[in-house]
C-alpha cells in the first residue's frame, strides 16, 4: 500500500511539473542598456553625440589597410588623397583608388573605389537624428540641449551637403526612419529632392544650427562645432549654388526628364543674386570671425613664410581651423605613412604609394617675389639638374610647404638632402610629377605617430570664397583685392591689383588651387566650375619632371599618363545597389 | 512511444529486414545484432511494423566494417536521405559535413544529434563498439517531438545494453590500419617552375626573372643551395600514417541485472614525418572511449536503467593551422630556398619566413585534452495498479564537456639566403640570420567547458481491446545547456506525446505533438505547437495478398506535419541594445585622447522566431519472393518558411543602418525520394546478398529576398540554395584582335590566352551583370550507395560503392592559379596551359604571375561535374569453425583485411579528390587488418 502512495504522489508530481512548468522559461539576464538609458544620463548622451560626431565627420587622410566599414568611407581614394584624382597630383602605386577615377574606370558597379559611400553618410544622418529627437529627454540644462541639438543638426547637414557635392540633389532624410522590417521598405524608399530643396534643406540647417552654436569651447572639447562652422559650411553650400555647374541654363550633358533635370541643378537659369548670397554667406564667417569669434583669424605666427604655411597643416593647435577632424575609431593600424610619405625617407617598408606633385599643377605657383617662372623647357630634352633646383627653389613659399622636392632637405635645417635619382633601389625615384607631397606629411614621422586632423573648414577658404563670389556677382573691386591679398600677404606674397572679372576670375581660381592645394577642393572645383573636361584638367596629359642620375644628372619634361574622363562624370551615379531599389533617379549619363 | 516490445513482436517484423540495418553475413555473428524487430524513435521505440513514420537505422555492427577514426565517416552512404561531406583524413579534426534530405534553408542546415537522449555537437568522437544503432528521422511524424529543433533531421545514437546470458561475453576488438592520401598534387620542379615563371612574366609584357645561367643550374640540380630544388611534399609528408583501435567488451546478466560494458582505445597519426613527440609533434589524435549500461529490474513493475558513457581526446598538431601548412607546400616555390643551410639550420626569408619544415619541427607544438561524460538514469514504474498497461517513467542525464589546451611553443632564428657574385665572378650563396631562437614556453588557458542537464518525465499507456490497439504516451522535457562564462544558459521546454490507435495490427494511426519553446525567442513567439499525423496500412494482411507468393510484406505508410528549425538564430535578437563600441569614438582637442561613443547595436527584431516547415511524406515498404528481395521508398516535399533572411537586402542604403535585422520571411522548398533495395539468397552453400541506396533531395529558394540585381537572370529567387553563380566561358582570346573585337572584359587587361566570356546582357561589357547560375552546388542532389557480399565456407567478401551526383564543384586556390602569391605549377596546369602555338589544344588559361582578376573568378571554366563514384570499402574475412575454436576455448574468431577509399571514378578533368578538391590535408586510403574474438 504505502508503495501505491508513491506511486500516486509521484504520478501527481510528474503531472503537475508536465502541466506548470511550461510557462517559465529563463528569462536571459542582461546588462545591456535601452535608449530610455542613453538618452536618461548625461555622460551617455553626450557618448551618443560623440557617435554622432563619429559617423557624420569628414576625415579624407587613407589611414586604413582595412576594408571593413571603418576603412571604406572618409578616408580618401582608397590609400591615396583625392588629390591624386585630379590635375594636382598623382598616385605612383597602381593600386589606389585615384588610379579609378583617373582611367576613367569607374561606375555605379562599384563603390567609387571606396572613395564615398552614400550608405555611411546615411548612418551618420540616422545616429544625427536620433540624438536629435532624443536629447530632450536628457538630464542637460534646457541651453546645453539646445546647443548639443545644434550640434547634430550641423553635422546632419554636412552629410547631406557631402551627399550633394558628389551627386546633386539626394533623399534628404530629417527624421528617424522606421526600419525595423521589409514591411517599412516604402517608407524608406524616399526619393531624391531637387537639387535647390536640397541647398536649401542645408542652409536652413546651417541657420537653425548658428542660432544655438557657441563660439568656442574649453581646450579638452577643441574640435567640436562653432557657430562660426554652421556659417562656413552654409557660405561653401551657397558658393556651390551658385556655381556654374548648378547655377546655369545648360546642363553638363543633356538631360530630358524634367524631374531629374531639377536634381542635377537650378532649372531658371543662371541666377547672378546666387552669388551675392554667396558672397554675403562667405563675409559672415570673416565677420564671425574678426568680431565674434574672439579667437579665429588667418594664421600669422613664425617668422618665416613657409613655416608658418606649414604650421597650420601640422600643428592643429592654430587659430584659422574653424573645424577639423582627427581619424575615426581608435584603430592604430597606421598606414598613412606608407600611403602618404615619401617612400625611404619616413616609410621604409615594401610599395610605397609616392605621392607626386604634377608639373601641370606646378605651374599655378609664381615666383616668391610675384612673378612667374619660366617653363620653356621642349619635352623629351635633358636640361641640367641644377636648373631644376633653382627653377622649383625660386618658386614661393607655399610651394615650399607644399612640395618636398629633389635636392631639398624632408627636415629643414638638418642639412641632409636628398637627391631622389641617387636612391632608385630604395624606392625615392618612384614617383609621377615633379616631387612628393609635402603637405600634411611633414609633422609624421614614422609608423606610430597619429595621422594629422583632417582640416574641414579653415578661414583662409571663406576669403577665397568671397573674392570669387563677389567677382562674380560684380561687387566691388577693393574687397575682391582685399580678401586675395589678404591670403596672399599672409605668406608674404606681393598683393593683386584688380584688373577686369575674367581676368580676376582666372587669377582667383589660381590662388585658390595654390592656397587649397591638395585638401581636396580643387577635385570639386574643377566640377563645379565645369572646367573638369578641358585638356590637363581631369582629362589628357599629366607631365612632370623626370631626373636621371650619373655623373652629370639632368631633368627632363615628360607625359607619365592620358587620363579619362566624360561629362556625366560631373556629378557621381548612385550605386546600382540603390538604383536597383527602383526608387531612385539615377544621374544623367550613368 | 515507448512500448513493450515482447508484446507486438510480429513474426513479419522479423522477417522484414531494413535494408539500412541490414546485417552482412559475417560479421553478424562478431558483434551482438540489432534489436531488429524494434525501431529507435524519438523518445522511444516501436515494432517496426507498428511504424508509420519514415526512419531509417544502421547497426553499430555495420558500420564497424569502415574503418575509419570518426564514426560520422562510417556512416557515408549506410542511411538513406543521410548525405556525408567528407572533408579530409586530418587526425582528430576530420568531422565531416553532414546533411538529412539536402538542403532545407539558406539558414543553417545543422541537424539534431542525439545519443541516448543527449544532444552532442558531434556524433564523430564515439567508438563504433558502443554503438547499437544510429538512426536517421526524416519525415514531420518521426520529427514532431522534436518541435522546434526538428525540423533539418534528427540523427538518434543508441548504445549498446546487456544481454540475459549465462556467462558473461567478453569480446575483443582489434584493428590496426595504415593510411596514405588518395591524392597529392604533382607539382613542378625547380627547373620547370623556373623556365614557366619566366613564360608567364613574359606573357605579362615583362622581363624574365631567371637568366639562362639560373635555367642551366636549376637542371643540372648539383648545387642544392644556389639552386635549391625542394618538393615540399616530399620533406614534409611521410609514406603513410597508422590508425589503430581496439575495444573490450563485457555483457551478460540475468533476470535482475543486465550490463554492458566498454572499453575502447583509439590512435591516429598524421602523415608529418621527422617528429619527436616531445619539441615537436606529427598530428596525432587518441581517444578513449568507455561505456557502462546497467539495467535493473527492482520489482516486477519497477526498472531502473543506469549509463554511464563518456571519451578522453587527446589531440597534438604542430603549431601552425592544417590549411596553412598544406598551403604553404604549395605556394613555397621549389627554388625559393633549401630546406637547411649546410650546417643544418633552417631557412627563410622576410617574405616567406614560415619554412614548412621549420614551422613542423622548429615551433613545438599544441595539443588540446578534451573530455566529455554522460551519464543517465531512469526509472519506469508500471502502473497496472491503476489501469492496466499504463506506466510512468522519469529520467535524468546529464552531459559534461571539458575541453583544455596545453601548448609548447617556441621561435627560431631562420638564415636567409643572400645571393651575391663571388670574388670568382660567380654567383654564390651566403646564410644570414634572422631573428632569435627562444626556449619552448607552456602555454595553457583559454579552456571551455559544458554542462547540460536533462529532466524528462511522463507517463506511457499501451493496451489492447480485442482489435483495437491504443497507446498514448506524454511527456515533459527541460533541457538547460550551460556555457562557462556565458550569462546565461540556453533552456529548451518541450511538453510532447504521441497517440497511437491500430485497428486489427493492419490500419495504423497515429497523432505526434509537441509544444515546445527556447529561450532564445521573444514572450509570445517563445512556445511553439507542432503537430504531426501518419497513418500505415499492412497490405500483405488483406485476404487479396495474404496468399501472396510474389509478395511477402506490403506496407504504405503517408504522413504530415509540422516542424520548427531554431538554427542559426541569434539569441535575444528580439532585444535593441545600444552600447559602447570601442571602434567608434572620437578625438577632441589636440592631442589623442579618444572620446569612446555609445551607439545603437544591431537591429533588433522584436517578432523573431523559429523557422518551420510543413513535411508531407509518403513511403512503402516491401519484401518479394520468399523475403528474399526487400525494399523500401520514401517520397517527401518540405516547404519551409520562416527563414531568417538580412532585411539589408532589400532596404535601400538610407536606411542609414550597418547591420540590418534579420526577419521570418524566406521560403526554400525541397523535394525528393530515398528507395533501398536488397537482395539476399544462398546458392548451395554460398551465401550471397547485393543492395543498394538512393537518395535524391532538390530545392529552390521561393522567397529569396536577394539584394536587386540589375539582370532577372542574376536573382537567387527559384534557384537552390548555394546556386553557383559566374561567367560564362567562350574559350581563350586568340590574340589581340580577338580582344579587341569581343567586348570588354573589366576585370583586368586582357591578353591573348585569358578566358573569355559571354555578354550575357549585349552591353558590349563583361562585368558581374553578366553572370548567370551555371551547373548547380557545391553539394549533391543525388547520393547513392552500392553493396554487396558474398559468404562461403567462413570465408567472406563485401564490397561497397557509395557516390555523388548533380553535384558542382569550383576548382579554385592554389592548384589552379600557378604563380599567384609564387604558388608552384601543378603538372596539369603545365601539360595543359595556353600558349601561342597551342591555343588550339589548351585547356587552361595562360601563366601569368599576375593577381589574373579576369580569370581566376567563378565561371563555368572552372565549374565541373562533381559527380563520383568510389569503392569506399572492401573486407576480405574468415571465421573459424566452431570445432576449432571449441579447442581454444573460444565462441568465435574472425578474421578480416579491409580497404577504404581504394579506387574512385569522376569526371573532373583534373588529378584532384573529388571530395577535398583543394590543397588542404587529403582524404586517406585505409588499409586494415584486425580480429575479433569472443569468449
Amino acid at each position: 500500500m504505502r508503495r501505491n502512495v508513491f506511486l500516486k504522489g509521484s504520478l501527481v508530481a510528474v503531472l503537475a511539473l508536465v502541466f506548470t512548468a511550461c510557462k517559465k522559461l529563463e528569462k536571459p539576464v542582461s546588462s545591456e542598456v535601452t535608449i530610455k538609458e542613453v538618452f536618461g544620463a548625461k555622460d551617455k548622451t553626450e557618448q551618443f553625440l560623440w557617435n554622432v560626431y563619429s559617423t557624420c565627420s569628414i576625415f579624407e587622410f587613407p589611414y586604413y589597410w582595412a576594408s571593413n566599414s571603418n576603412g571604406y568611407y572618409h578616408y580618401g581614394a582608397t590609400y591615396t588623397i583625392l588629390a591624386a584624382a585630379c590635375d594636382e597630383a598623382d598616385a605612383y602605386a597602381n593600386y589606389t583608388g585615384a588610379e579609378a577615377f583617373n582611367k576613367g574606370n569607374w561606375g555605379p558597379s562599384d563603390i567609387y573605389w571606396y572613395e564615398f559611400r552614400s550608405e555611411y553618410c546615411y548612418k551618420g544622418i540616422r545616429n544625427a537624428n536620433i540624438f536629435i529627437e532624443n536629447v530632450d529627454q536628457s538630464p542637460f540644462s534646457d541651453q546645453e540641449k539646445a546647443a548639443m541639438k545644434a550640434e547634430a543638426i550641423f553635422l546632419r547637414a554636412l552629410m547631406h551637403f557631402d551627399l550633394m557635392q558628389r551627386l546633386g540633389g539626394i533623399a534628404i532624410v530629417d527624421k528617424v526612419l522606421k526600419v525595423t522590417s521589409a514591411e517599412d521598405v516604402p517608407e524608406v524608399t524616399i526619393p531624391r529632392s531637387t537639387f535647390a530643396e536640397t541647398v536649401d534643406f542645408i542652409v536652413k540647417s546651417c541657420d537653425d544650427a548658428a542660432k544655438a552654436l557657441p563660439n568656442g569651447y574649453d581646450s579638452r572639447f577643441r574640435g567640436r562645432i562653432v557657430k562660426g562652422a554652421a556659417l562656413a559650411l552654409k557660405a561653401r553650400t551657397l558658393l556651390y549654388a551658385a556655381s556654374p555647374l548648378y547655377n546655369s541654363a545648360e546642363t553638363y550633358v543633356p538631360v530630358s526628364d524634367p524631374a531629374l533635370r531639377a536634381m542635377v541643378g537650378y532649372t531658371d537659369g543662371y541666377k547672378e543674386d546666387r552669388w551675392r548670397l554667396a558672397a554675403e554667406a562667405s563675409k559672415a564667417v570673416l565677420d564671425w570671425a574678426s568680431a565674434e569669434s574672439g579667437w579665429c583669424g588667418l594664421y600669422r605666427g613664425k617668422d618665416n613664410a613657409v613655416d608658418r604655411y606649414e604650421e597650420i597643416f601640422i600643428n592643429p593647435n592654430n587659430n584659422e581651423i574653424i573645424l577639423d577632424a582627427g581619424l575615426m575609431g581608435n584603430n592604430t593600424n597606421n598606414y598613412f605613412v606608407r600611403f602618404l610619405t615619401p617612400g625611404m625617407v619616413v616609410y621604409t617598408g615594401t610599395d610605397p604609394v609616392n605621392v607626386g606633385i604634377t608639373f601641370n599643377f606646378t605651374k599655378f605657383y609664381q615666383k616668391a617675389d610675384g612673378t612667374e617662372q619660366t617653363w620653356d623647357e621642349t619635352p623629351g630634352v635633358a636640361y641640367p639638374y641644377a636648373q631644376y633646383q633653382q627653377k622649383l627653389g625660386e618658386l614661393e613659399p607655399r610651394f615650399q610647404a607644399s612640395v618636398f622636392q629633389s635636392g631639398t632637405e624632408w627636415s629643414r635645417g638638418t642639412g641632409t638632402r636628398y637627391h631622389f635619382f641617387e636612391h632608385a633601389a630604395r624606392q625615392l625615384d618612384r614617383y609621377n610629377g615633379v616631387g612628393f607631397l609635402r603637405k600634411f606629411v611633414k609633422g609624421v614621422y614614422n609608423a606610430s605617430s597619429p595621422a594629422p586632423r583632417w582640416i574641414t573648414f579653415r578661414l583662409a577658404e571663406f576669403y577665397l570664397n568671397y573674392a570669387e563670389a563677389l567677382n562674380e556677382s560684380n561687387g566691388s573691386a577693393s574687397e575682391i583685392t582685399w580678401a586675395l591679398n589678404e591670403v596672399r600677404g599672409r605668406v608674404d606674397m606681393p598683393g593683386i591689383a584688380y584688373t577686369n572679372q575674367a581676368d580676376m576670375r582666372t587669377k582667383i581660381r589660381r590662388e585658390r588651387g595654390v592656397e587649397l592645394a591638395f585638401e581636396q577642393h580643387r577635385y570639386f572645383d574643377v566640377r563645379r566650375w565645369k572646367i573638369a573636361g578641358e585638356e590637363g584638367v581631369m582629362k589628357g596629359g599629366m607631365w612632370g619632371l623626370k631626373l636621371a642620375g650619373g655623373a652629370n644628372p639632368t631633368y627632363t619634361l615628360q607625359k607619365f599618363e592620358d587620363r579619362a574622363w566624360e561629362d556625366k562624370m560631373y556629378l557621381y551615379p548612385f550605386r546600382v545597389s540603390e538604383t536597383n531599389l527602383g526608387y531612385i533617379v539615377q544621374n544623367p549619363g550613368w | 512511444m515507448k512500448v513493450q516490445p515482447h508484446k507486438h513482436i510480429l513474426p513479419a517484423a522479423a522477417l522484414l529486414l531494413s535494408l539500412a540495418a541490414w546485417p552482412g553475413t559475417a560479421a553478424a555473428q562478431s558483434a551482438p545484432p540489432v534489436q531488429d524487430s524494434l525501431q529507435r524513435l524519438a523518445y522511444g521505440s516501436q515494432p517496426k511494423d507498428q511504424v508509420t513514420v519514415s526512419a531509417a537505422s544502421v547497426s553499430g555492427a555495420e558500420l564497424r566494417k569502415t574503418h575509419t577514426a570518426s564514426l560520422s565517416n562510417a556512416l557515408i552512404g549506410r542511411l538513406p536521405g543521410l548525405a556525408i561531406m567528407n572533408n579530409g583524413g586530418e587526425p582528430g579534426f576530420d568531422d565531416p559535413d553532414v546533411f538529412i534530405r539536402g538542403r532545407h534553408t539558406t539558414g543553417n542546415n545543422g541537424q539534431l544529434v542525439l545519443v541516448d537522449g543527449i544532444q552532442i555537437n558531434s556524433l564523430s568522437y564515439l567508438s563504433v563498439d558502443e554503438i547499437e544503432s544510429v538512426t536517421v528521422l526524416k519525415d514531420a511524424a518521426a520529427l514532431a517531438l522534436y518541435g522546434a529543433r526538428g525540423a533539418n533531421g534528427v540523427l538518434l545514437v543508441t548504445t549498446r545494453r546487456g544481454r540475459a546470458s549465462d556467462k558473461v561475453n567478453i569480446t575483443f576488438n582489434a584493428r590496426y590500419g595504415f593510411q596514405t592520401p588518395t591524392m597529392i598534387p604533382k607539382l613542378a620542379g625547380s627547373y620547370d617552375y623556373a623556365r614557366l615563371h619566366n613564360e608567364a612574366r613574359q606573357n605579362d609584357g615583362l622581363a624574365p626573372l631567371y637568366t639562362q645561367q639560373d635555367l642551366d643550374g636549376y637542371r643540372a640540380g648539383t648545387d642544392p643551395y644556389l639552386y635549391p630544388d625542394v618538393s615540399w611534399y616530399d620533406e614534409i609528408l611521410g609514406k603513410s600514417s597508422p590508425l589503430h583501435d581496439y575495444s573490450l567488451t563485457f555483457d551478460g546478466g540475468g533476470e535482475s541485472a543486465k550490463y554492458f560494458v566498454m572499453l575502447g582505445y583509439m590512435n591516429n597519426q598524421g602523415l608529418y614525418k621527422g617528429t619527436d613527440g616531445k619539441n615537436n609533434a606529427n598530428i596525432q589524435f587518441q581517444r578513449v572511449n568507455f561505456r557502462a549500461n546497467v539495467d535493473l529490474n527492482i520489482t516486477k513493475s519497477l526498472t531502473v536503467q543506469v549509463g554511464l558513457g563518456g571519451n578522453l581526446q587527446d589531440r597534438k598538431f604542430p603549431p601552425i593551422s592544417t590549411a596553412n601548412a598544406w598551403n604553404n607546400m604549395v605556394t613555397y616555390a621549389p627554388n625559393l630556398y633549401p630546406v637547411r643551410t649546410p650546417d643544418g639550420k633552417i631557412t627563410g626569408t622576410a617574405n616567406y619566413p614560415n619554412n614548412p619544415v621549420g614551422y613542423l619541427l622548429e615551433k613545438g607544438y599544441q595539443s588540446r585534452h578534451d573530455r566529455n561524460i554522460q551519464s543517465t538514469a531512469r526509472i519506469t514504474q508500471r502502473l497496472d495498479v491503476i489501469t492496466k498497461g499504463l506506466e510512468i517513467f522519469g529520467a535524468m542525464m546529464f552531459d559534461n564537456e571539458f575541453n583544455g589546451r596545453y601548448d609548447k611553443l617556441r621561435n627560431y632564428a631562420y638564415y636567409e639566403p643572400i645571393r651575391t657574385t663571388g670574388p670568382d665572378g660567380l654567383p654564390q650563396v651566403n646564410f644570414v640570420e634572422r631573428g632569435l631562437n627562444t626556449d619552448l614556453t607552456v602555454t595553457t588557458g583559454n579552456d571551455y567547458e559544458n554542462n547540460r542537464i536533462i529532466f524528462n518525465g511522463g507517463l506511457n499507456y499501451n493496451r489492447r481491446f480485442n482489435q483495437h490497439g491504443l497507446g498514448a504516451m506524454v511527456m515533459f522535457q527541460r533541457d538547460k545547456y550551460t556555457v562557462l562564462n556565458n550569462q546565461s544558459p540556453f533552456t529548451m521546454e518541450n511538453l510532447a506525446g504521441r497517440i497511437s490507435y491500430d485497428y486489427a495490427q493492419k490500419y495504423l494511426a497515429e497523432l505526434s505533438f509537441s509544444y515546445s519553446g527556447l529561450e532564445a525567442f521573444p514572450p509570445g513567439h517563445r512556445f511553439g505547437f507542432f503537430p504531426a499525423l501518419s497513418a500505415g496500412w499492412l497490405l500483405h494482411k488483406e485476404d487479396f495478398l495474404r496468399n501472396s507468393r510474389v509478395i511477402n510484406y506490403l506496407k504504405l505508410r503517408a504522413s504530415a506535419g509540422l516542424v520548427g528549425n531554431d538554427k542559426g538564430a541569434t539569441r535575444f535578437a528580439y532585444n535593441q541594445y545600444w552600447g559602447e563600441q570601442s571602434s567608434q569614438g572620437y578625438y577632441f582637442g589636440t592631442g589623442t585622447s579618444f572620446s569612446p561613443a555609445f551607439v545603437q547595436l544591431a537591429l533588433a527584431n522584436p517578432n523573431i522566431t523559429w523557422e518551420k516547415s510543413m513535411i508531407y511524406n509518403v513511403g512503402a515498404d516491401a519484401a518479394f519472393v520468399n523475403n528474399k528481395l526487400s525494399l523500401s521508398v520514401d517520397v517527401f516535399r518540405e516547404n519551409r518558411y520562416d527563414i531568417l533572411v538580412n532585411m539589408g537586402n532589400v532596404m535601400p542604403g538610407l536606411s542609414g543602418i550597418a547591420s540590418m535585422a534579420v526577419e521570418n520571411r524566406g521560403k526554400v522548398l525541397n523535394y525528393g525520394t530515398e528507395v533501398s533495395a536488397t537482395y539476399k539468397d544462398k546458392a548451395g552453400s554460398v551465401n550471397y546478398f547485393a543492395g543498394g541506396q538512393f537518395s535524391f533531395a532538390r530545392n529552390k529558394v521561393t522567397a529569396a529576398y536577394d539584394v536587386p540585381r540589375k539582370e532577372a537572370y542574376a536573382s537567387r529567387q527559384d534557384q537552390p540554395v548555394g546556386q553557383y553563380f559566374g561567367l560564362e566561358a567562350l574559350g581563350f582570346f586568340k590574340n589581340e584582335s580577338d580582344i579587341a573585337s569581343s567586348p570588354t572584359q573589366t576585370f583586368s587587361n586582357v591578353r591573348p590566352g585569358d578566358i573569355k566570356y559571354k555578354d550575357q546582357n549585349n552591353d558590349g561589357i563583361i562585368d558581374i551583370n553578366d553572370e548567370v547560375p551555371l551547373g548547380r552546388h557545391s553539394y549533391p542532389e543525388i547520393n547513392f550507395s552500392l553493396n554487396a557480399g558474398v559468404e562461403y565456407k567462413g570465408f567472406s567478401l563485401e564490397l561497397f560503392f557509395q557516390g555523388m551526383a548533380n553535384r558542382t564543384v569550383y576548382l579554385d586556390g592554389y592548384l589552379f592559379q600557378p604563380f599567384a602569391n609564387g604558388a608552384n605549377i601543378t603538372d596539369w596546369y603545365m601539360d595543359n596551359r595556353w600558349t601561342p602555338e597551342r591555343h588550339a589544344v589548351a585547356t587552361a588559361p595562360r601563366l601569368t604571375t599576375e593577381p589574373n582578376l579576369n580569370n581566376y573568378r567563378a565561371s563555368d571554366f572552372w565549374f565541373r561535374s562533381g559527380s563520383f563514384l568510389r569503392l569506399r570499402n572492401v573486407e576480405l574475412g574468415y571465421t573459424f569453425p566452431k570445432q576449432v575454436l571449441r579447442r581454444l576455448h573460444m565462441q568465435h574468431l574472425r578474421i578480416f583485411v579491409s580497404g577504404l577509399n581504394l579506387l574512385s571514378w569522376d569526371n573532373l578533368d583534373v588529378k584532384i579528390d573529388p571530395e577535398t578538391l583543394s590543397v588542404g590535408y587529403p582524404v586517406l586510403k585505409t588499409y586494415t587488418t584486425g580480429l575479433s574474438v569472443n569468449f
